[in-house]
């Protein structure tokens, strides 16, 4: 679903990242990551087409270079405030791509819509606005915006950031769900590591000293066998001593 | 994808039976189909066929399986997994009534925003005061360090589209003025008429409609941004007043700069009226100053700037208000900033007319 090769990635030219080198098979949840500002957003931005890749080369399920591609993204995308349209209501965001990209009437969208609403957990809250629903609320709906056309890719941007640890759970389960369910592939931002061991996910972490990918693998292997000393101490919820 | 569609028995269920692959764009038919079969009782939807399966169509079928409209059967593998978690979350399908529209709920709602408007300027103009009266007592509390910077971005920098509008208002004038003048022979009054409803009336005017477009507009839109971005919030729980911190500074910078504005933009237009007088009926620059001092007195001029002033005040105010009010997201920002503008040239004008009567009332 995503090949990267010697990948450098980072803003304005200059790369946070460089050397990245992964796959990510269809159907795997991947958890992308590191502490704050090693550019774990700047990779997802990269994938989804927002910013330019500096360097190297990228797959993203079947496209090279997803920003020049005009038609239906093949993905869709949790930001990390949810950026759901303030002037809409939550129905109106989860229609919005399939009013864009299908010819359904608008009866069929608006049942698709609530369904999807439904299925995260937002059941008849279609019609309240995003300035009235709390943060947790907000991004299942992006969430839910972000399946409306069943796309085979999810990226979400840190989902349990700022949550609650019931609601940040509840959002971990709806994760496991939607990859058991639909068999979407996932690709999640997080520095939350209760998320990560509960969501069991591949890692992928990145390092800002590093400027490099420093591990891949399952939180298992990576938190007995890992020598480099900031997997371990992200895993540990160590401070880290400077090198 | 295919539908086909097999009549049982009378009295037993109609059964739709799926073929191929169900995408999205399949779902209109899949659910015409549904809703049509299951108008004569439950409906059985036998997917055996289906080799692929949306979720979009997922969200289609469940809620109708939940409801009791359709029975799902040969569901395979591939499929199941798919359907039973939107089953698992499914609600029934639910048509919204659109409520009526009824006036007297409309008035009262109405009338209670009309209220809760009032009640907001007036809650602002007590902290407003309460605010003034501590930065006179105390300057050292006003950040002058922001008002500096926002006497350049609302005066200087509005400089230039003040003149010209000002200078293409007194053309304007002296243009409609020499052509009715001149039908009488009273040519030479073109210079009272340019100069005194420039100075008096519509330098401030025009000065002030301006300055709502421009200042007040951006006050609030500024504030507004700072307050749906919890900034507002942010300055409250640090113990620091938001009209202190935030309001006093732009009332400040603008009440300073409208009457500078106003001169400016009236002394623009009396240029404008001068080059017209002197092109169109040649009457020569010297000889219409002349005119001009003998029409405009110092209480014309002094008017003029008190009236700049009010008005500096009634935009810096309104859209201060306006933007600290902001509810919502962008779009709320859009909504307080039209609010802002729509307001104050309201205000701007009702204030303009009340001026009118006063100095009428006092032979100013």
């Amino acid at each position: 679903m995503i090949e990267v090769h010697e990948l450098a990635i980072g803003y304005d030219g200059h790369a946070v990242q460089s050397k990245l080198t992964f796959e990510i098979p269809q159907g795997e949840l991947v958890a992308i990551l590191g502490g704050s500002g090693c550019g774990k957003t700047t990779l997802l931005r990269t994938l989804v087409g927002l910013l330019p890749v500096i360097s190297g080369s990228m797959r993203v399920a079947g496209s090279n270079n997803p920003a020049n591609d005009m038609g239906q993204p093949p993905f869709g995308v949790m930001f990390q405030m949810g950026a759901l349209f303030s002037s809409m209501t939550l129905e109106q965001n989860v229609s919005l791509p399939l009013e864009a990209w299908t010819d359904l009437d608008k009866d069929t969208i608006l049942e698709i819509a609530r369904a999807k609403l439904a299925l995260v957990g937002l059941d008849g809250q279609g019609g309240l606005s995003p300035a009235e629903i709390s943060g947790g609320m907000n991004k299942r709906a992006a969430i839910a915006r972000a399946m409306a056309l069943d796309p085979p890719l999810l990226f979400l941007d840190e989902p349990s950031a700022g949550l609650d640890p019931s609601t940040s759970a509840g959002l971990d389960e709806l994760i496991i769900s939607l990859r058991e369910g639909l068999g979407t592939t996932i690709v999640l931002v997080t520095h939350e590591l209760d998320s990560i061991l509960h969501l069991n996910a591949r890692c992928l972490m990145l390092d800002a000293e590093a400027g490099t990918l420093i591990a891949d693998g399952f939180p298992g292997e990576l938190q007995g066998d890992s020598t480099h000393p900031a997997v371990n101490a992200f895993f540990r919820r160590e401070m880290r001593a400077k090198t | 994808m295919e539908i086909k569609t097999v009549e049982g028995a009378p009295g037993t269920a109609r059964r739709l039976v799926l073929g191929g692959s169900v995408g999205l764009e399949s779902l209109s038919d899949l659910r015409e189909r549904l809703d049509e079969a299951s108008v004569h009782g439950a409906v059985e939807l036998d997917l055996a066929g289906v080799g692929g399966f949306v979720g979009g169509a997922a969200a289609v079928v469940a809620p109708r399986v939940k409801a009791g409209a359709v029975r799902v059967l040969n569901v395979p593998e591939g499929v199941s997994s798919v359907l039973d978690l939107y089953l698992e979350r499914a609600a029934e399908p639910e048509r919204q009534a659109i409520p009526p529209m009824d006036l007297i709920p409309w008035l009262g709602e109405a009338a209670n925003e009309y209220r809760e408007r009032s009640m907001g300027m007036l809650a602002f103009l007590g902290e407003l005061g309460r605010s003034t009266v501590q930065a006179i007592r105390r300057p050292s509390t006003v950040r002058w360090q922001d008002v500096t910077s926002l006497l350049a971005r609302h005066g200087s920098d509005g400089l230039p589209i003040n003149a010209l509008i000002g200078f293409l208002m007194g053309l304007i004038t002296a243009f409609q003025a020499a052509v009715q003048l001149r039908k009488f022979g009273a040519d030479v009054f073109v210079a009272d008429l340019v100069g005194l409803s420039l100075t008096r009336e519509l330098g401030p005017l025009m000065m002030a409609i301006v300055l709502a477009g421009r200042s007040g507009a951006a006050i609030s839109a500024e504030l507004g941004t700072m307050k749906v971005g919890e900034e507002v919030d942010a300055l409250r729980v640090m113990g620091l007043d938001p009209v202190r911190f935030l309001v006093l500074p732009r009332m400040i910078a603008v009440t300073f700069v409208a009457p500078i504005l106003s001169i400016m933009s009236t002394l623009a237009g009396i240029s404008g009226g001068m080059l017209i007088a002197d092109g169109l009926l040649g009457i020569p620059f010297s000889a219409f100053i002349n005119s001009l001092e003998e029409a405009l007195g110092f209480a014309d001029v002094f008017t003029g700037i008190g009236k700049s002033l009010v008005f500096g005040i009634i935009v810096a105010m309104i859209a201060s208000q306006r933007g600290l009010a902001t509810r919502g997201g962008a779009e709320g920002v859009g909504r307080s900033t039209t609010a802002a503008v729509v307001t104050t040239l309201f205000a701007l004008i009702v204030a303009d007319a009340l001026f009118a009567i006063l100095f009428n009332m006092w032979g100013i």
